[in-house]
């Protein structure tokens, strides 16, 4: 085992002993459980025998009654551990598993935007789900079932060893020495399984996409182009499935030649000793039976290593994901007001830390809102616009300057608070396959149902919402699929209504909804920007005409900001320039 | 979730024993090859039993042959051997026959899918369609698989009881009873064990989807500084799952150990009974260690000829869902026997042959309908011409039926009623008809595959003299060839997430511009599109001579440029016209065209006078 191996199988140790510690007692249960499953099935090929050289010596058919009966109470004994073990070990893995894939979610969250925006979802659901699933049987019954199978496997040659010692070391040496091959050989296969698993991959990614475009290959006549590609991946996957399953069969001969020669290896030194009047034929008989028993911990001590390789490497990619950290810290603890925000921005430069530091997102940008003040943001893509406002709720610290929101810089403002009072809508919504309760209070559960009915019908949903048959418990299909763009928008209005913030940031809906469905959306937008400090993104003109100020961004830079009348007024204004261009078409 | 309702404890009806015939002799000396080895695999144990029978007699001085015990210990090795040996051939077969057959299933389903006539809806999501087409596709194999095992186990039953009777009738009988025991039980347990086997699976993929929705909307659980209540219901459900794995696991558990139990106790049967004949002297210890032997499989294959019972019920319910799957396919087509290509040279694709009656005129449709069942929304009786070279305008607001209208004339959805004449003459399949190099589509939402952009835009035409360049310029994507660090050679990653919005819509136009239609069909082509490279892309339409297109939109640029313009409201045509008429006739058309600039009059005076040229920036 090499030096990576051993810092993983610590660090195994150190998870197992914080995970699995509150656990203990169901832990030291199960391995009670499992060491006596393992001495109790040892007994039944004795009774057996035991039961065969009486029958021979035609003794007492009570005695006879007695073993057989026995026989029967330790089938029953060692069933009912095989549940009791099956019980304990999967609430146990189960319980402590989740605990880490809830650790290591809350802790990816938590990790700065350049991560979230480095990792698709698929990836991470690989690592918080996939590598921690793997842990499972680490968690609960790894070293259990090892030491057991060790300890059946030594139970068995040390009772053959009992029995005859010369018996005892020809099986002892055949079964360790295969077990030592089923080890070594147990590598086999794993490159091969692991290409079977992308083949599958590929071949139903391939599946999914294309049904997903079903539309666009029939009207373009992509038809026989796509069943080729088909028949191109089909043939990948199907050479790489048979041969990860031929490789595996390799292993599997192996195993059931183990059978084979260890009974055929038992019954020879049972007719040698039985000839030298050393064995009886219930012996003989026995150490058939036992050597048939060593079969089954040799497979599963081979399995478990095998299973040892993938979770030590899924220990390996969960602790460096531990390992990362986020750059933005957790501020000073101060709070807020309550109220309207003032926002000021104080000579801020920004760039992302992929980007280009000589040429920032944001250049030297300084400008002041008062309480209350709504501002029209303006810009092309790629002016800083939108940058501009992720650094409001610290997604970013900029790389010089400070930003301040009621005259507190924002490192010294606790994260939680923060975020509290800083709310935002953007173009895309973000739904969850939950309750439309959970999907607007986001999971927040001290929100009274009330108090979310009344935003329901604040944002004109009412009518919508008293059709719903069950109401708040209603639950929402993957992907916000069955509401219309309109009604998911006015969702995410909900969302920062409940909030209740003293800055809103919106980003403007985008062009794929109707002018007459925005309409609703103005109306919400109104509400919502009653009272509170208000930042628009805005594309349209009937946008621009509700904001108090507006501002120009164009690489980076602050190229014109005022009151909107001022500027409407003032022909040489950028913005009156661009009210007689057409807004719409300039900055769709 | 939906899933769990569709597995009902009835089986449906299908004609299951047709649909196996037909994979069975697909490659019908597979499955003899398959039959013998796996027959000689599960038969082979009654020989290895009666050779230590053997044994235990000739060390007693019993053997019936009077030879000695080392004779049959070589038998004994040479029938082990032989049984590895079937194995091993066996077990490739096996394989190549279960992959082929999935290979020939998911063939079949595909090409319905995408090259049949008619329309194609599928029934549900694409997700629910691939694990149709995995785990149902993979039940198929398993099934026929399971009957070659079948064989064996028949061998193995009827060969190891004709034994076992010959020996002691009275005990086999006994016996009998706790190994049909397992039977019973297979057939039993095996829905319940199912249904708890979904069950955790639903659990876990609830889990696993909602990591992917909260690390898909990281940023806004971090900016509602949601982090703690989203761990907070993450923790729910896998509190969820974590109770469906044991009440799984737990179910499963019960039954083997129940399995288990009942062969201990035919042992004990036969130790009991055993005992007296053996005080007698007539039954053997050899005899003894031949039951046991025998006892064993055959609890396990009793067992498994219950799980039989419910594999055919789970094959039924597969073979259903996949020819739900292909709606209207003609009967057997899901087992039809088509080449697979898992070893011969792939198929070459055809050429785009133009003849003359493909070229376009005139495109008229009367009174296309189509309403959609669940919704009851749709199109009704809309009437719609056009003529060469013209450029024809779909208007109207969300839920009109604007997408709808394009989707009912191109066949993707199919139409209830109307005609639709191309040149004149009426056609019949709309879904074969509109097809390059008569029509190509771009819908609003354009799916590009993980491929090459190069591939993406081909799409399986070949690369000629540059008429992939031109389509991408035409379709303003010359640009942003230079951008992408491989230009053409660039993956653009699953669905295409590589590529901006813009970019995909661009990449899509491309597709369709490649194949230089007669008819252009796009939906909202410049919703992620900004003014000055929507503009462009406009100019290099217009220089398509005689390029037709229709259009939905409601960018005031677009509208401007149109010829006609039809404003849908509700699934009905609410007016036709050019745009300065229907500013003045049509209410629709002035809420629709009003709605976007509200407010401020003298604003939107101001925006409503300009005439100039849409990509003058300021």
């Amino acid at each position: 085992m090499n030096s990576a191996n051993r810092t993983n199988l610590r660090a195994y140790g150190e998870l197992l002993a914080r995970y699995v510690k509150p656990y203990s007692r169901q832990a030291l249960a199960l391995s009670v459980i499992l060491l006596g499953g393992i001495g109790l099935s040892l007994l039944s090929p004795q009774i057996v025998r035991r039961f065969i050289d009486l029958a021979q010596a035609q003794a007492d058919l009570r005695l006879l009654l007695y073993a057989a009966l026995a026989y029967l109470a330790i089938g029953l004994t060692v069933r009912g551990m095989d549940v009791a073990v099956a019980y304990l070990g999967t609430n146990l893995g189960y319980a402590t598993t989740n605990r880490l894939r809830e650790d290591l979610a809350r802790h990816l969250l938590g990790l700065d935007m350049e991560f979230q925006n480095s990792h698709t979802s698929g990836e991470l659901i690989e690592r918080i789900d996939g590598d921690v699933t793997s842990l499972t049987n680490f968690f609960s019954q790894f070293a259990v079932r090892l030491v057991g199978a060790f300890l059946l496997m030594a139970g068995v040659v040390l009772v053959m060893f009992i029995t005859d010692w010369r018996v005892g070391l020809v099986m002892g040496l055949f079964a360790f020495g295969s077990l030592g091959l089923m080890v070594y050989l147990s590598r086999y296969a794993v490159h091969e399984s692991e290409e079977e698993r992308q083949a599958n991959a590929e071949l139903f990614g391939f599946v999914e996409e294309r049904l997903a475009g079903l539309d666009e290959i029939r009207a373009n006549g992509a038809g026989p182009y796509t069943m080729r590609r088909l028949y191109e991946i089909g043939r990948s996957w199907y050479e790489r499935t048979t041969r990860a399953w031929k490789r595996r069969g390799s292993l599997w001969v192996f195993m059931m030649g183990f059978w084979g020669m260890a009974s055929v290896l038992s019954l020879g030194l049972g007719i040698l000793f039985y000839r030298q009047g050393v064995f009886t034929i219930g012996t003989v008989f026995m150490l058939q039976q036992y050597s048939m028993m060593l079969g089954d911990p040799i497979e599963r001590i081979s399995h478990q290593i095998q299973d040892l390789q993938k979770a030590l490497a899924a220990i390996d990619r969960v602790r460096s994901l531990f390992a990362l950290q986020p750059s933005i810290s957790n501020g000073h603890g101060e709070h807020l007001p309550e109220g309207a925000l003032q926002v000021q921005f104080d000579d801020v430069v920004f760039h992302y830390d992929d980007g280009d530091p000589d040429e920032p997102v944001l250049h030297h940008v300084s400008f002041q809102l008062e309480p209350g003040v709504t501002l029209g943001l303006l810009g092309r893509t790629g002016s800083g616009k939108t940058t501009l406002t992720r650094l409001l709720f610290r997604l970013w610290d900029p790389k010089a300057g400070a930003v301040r929101l009621a005259g507190q810089a924002l490192p010294r403002v606790s994260l939680d608070n923060l975020r509290q009072r800083v709310g935002m809508v953007t173009q895309e919504v973000q739904l969850f396959e939950a309750s439309l309760r959970d999907n607007l209070t986001f999971f927040d559960e001290t929100i009274p149902d009330e108090r979310v009915i009344a935003v329901i019908r604040e944002l004109g949903m009412g009518a919508w919402f008293d059709g719903l048959e069950k109401g708040l418990d209603t639950m929402l299909p993957p992907g916000g699929g069955g509401l219309s763009a309109g009604e998911q928008q006015l969702l995410a209005f909900g969302r920062v209504f409940l909030q209740d913030p003293g800055l809103v940031v919106l980003d403007e809906p985008s062009s794929r909804l109707d002018p007459a469905t925005e309409q609703r959306l103005e109306h919400a937008m109104d509400r919502l920007l009653q009272g509170r400090t208000g930042i628009i993104i805005a594309h349209r003109l009937a946008t621009v005409q509700r904001v108090d100020e507006i501002m120009i961004m164009d690489q980076g830079v602050i190229q014109e900001h005022g009151r909107r009348a001022d500027l409407v007024a003032d022909r040489d204004s950028r913005f009156h320039q661009l009210l007689t261009a057409g807004l719409e078409e300039a900055f769709a | 979730m939906e899933s769990l309702t569709m597995h009902t404890e009835v089986a449906p009806r299908v004609p299951w024993l047709r649909y196996t015939w037909r994979l069975i002799t697909y490659r019908p000396w597979l499955f003899v090859a398959n039959l013998l080895a796996w027959g000689a695999f599960h038969g082979i144990p009654v020989l290895t039993g009666l050779a230590v029978r053997e044994i235990f007699d000739a060390l007693e001085g019993a053997s019936r042959w009077g030879w000695s015990p080392w004779a049959f210990v070589v038998a004994l090795f040479v029938a082990e051997m032989s049984r590895l040996g079937a194995f091993r051939l066996g077990f490739g077969i096996f394989i190549d026959q279960w992959y082929i057959l999935e290979s020939l299933v998911r063939r079949n389903v595909m090409d319905h899918l995408i090259n049949a006539a008619g329309a194609r809806l599928l029934p549900d999501s694409s997700g629910a369609a691939v694990t149709t087409l995995r785990d149902d596709i993979h039940d198929v194999g398993d099934w026929v698989e399971g009957l070659t095992d079948l064989g064996g186990l028949v061998v193995f039953v009827s060969a190891s009881l004709a034994v076992m009777f010959s020996i002691n009738w009275l005990i086999t009988v006994v016996i009998l009873l706790p190994v049909l025991g397992s039977a019973v039980l297979g057939i039993t347990m095996a829905q319940r064990i199912r249904k708890y086997r979904r069950a955790n699976r639903a659990a876990t993929s609830r889990v696993t989807g909602f990591i992917g929705e909260v690390f898909g909307a990281a940023q806004a659980v971090k900016v509602a500084c949601a982090e703690e209540n989203t761990i907070g219901y993450f923790r729910k459900l896998n509190d969820t799952r974590r109770k469906a794995a044991v009440q799984d696991t737990l179910a499963s558990e019960l039954f083997n150990s129940a399995t288990h139990l009942l062969i201990e106790l035919s042992i004990t049967v036969v130790l009991l009974l055993g005992a007296q004949s053996m005080r007698a002297g007539d039954f053997s210890v050899g005899d003894f260690s031949l039951f046991v032997s025998y006892i064993w499989p055959l609890g396990f294959y009793m067992r498994y000829v219950g799980n039989i019972m419910a594999r055919q019920k789970r094959v039924s319910v597969s073979f259903d869902r996949l020819t739900k799957l292909m709606v209207d396919a003609p009967e057997n087509q899901l087992v039809a026997h088509e080449p697979v290509y898992l070893k011969e040279p792939l198929p070459t694709l055809p050429q785009l042959r133009r003849v003359p009656a493909d070229r376009l005129q005139s495109l008229a449709v009367l009174g296309l309908t189509y309403v959609h069942p669940s919704t009851g929304r749709g199109i009704h009786e809309i009437d719609l011409s056009l003529e060469r070279g013209e450029l024809v305008v779909v208007t109207g607001r969300i839920g009109a039926g604007k997408t709808t209208l394009l989707r009912t004339l191109l066949g993707l959805v199919p139409a209830q009623e109307g005609i639709i004449l191309w040149n004149g003459k009426p056609i019949g399949d709309p879904a074969t008809w509109f097809r390059p190099p008569r029509a190509a589509y771009t819908p609003q939402v354009p799916r590009l595959f993980s491929e090459t952009l190069r591939e993406n835009v081909l799409a399986g035409l070949p690369e000629i003299d540059g008429k992939l360049e031109l389509a991408l310029d035409r379709a303003v994507m010359d640009y942003d060839l230079h951008e992408l660090d491989r230009g053409l050679d660039t993956q653009v990653g699953p669905r295409g997430v590589k590529l901006s919005g813009g970019q995909m819509q661009r990449t899509a136009a491309a597709r369709m511009f490649v194949r230089e239609p007669e008819l252009y069909v796009f939906d909202d082509l410049s919703s992620a599109l900004d003014v000055e490279t929507e503009a462009k892309l406009w100019q290099r339409i217009d220089r398509l001579a005689g390029a037709t297109c229709l259009v939905v939109s409601h960018r005031r640029s677009v509208l401007r440029r149109a010829d006609r313009i039809i404003v849908l409201k509700d699934g009905r045509v609410a007016a036709r016209g050019r745009l300065s008429e229907l500013l003045h006739t049509s209410a629709e058309m002035q809420a629709l065209w009003h709605g976007q600039d509200e407010g401020d009059g003298h604003v939107s005076d101001v925006a409503l006078s300009d005439t100039a040229p849409v990509a003058r920036t300021a």
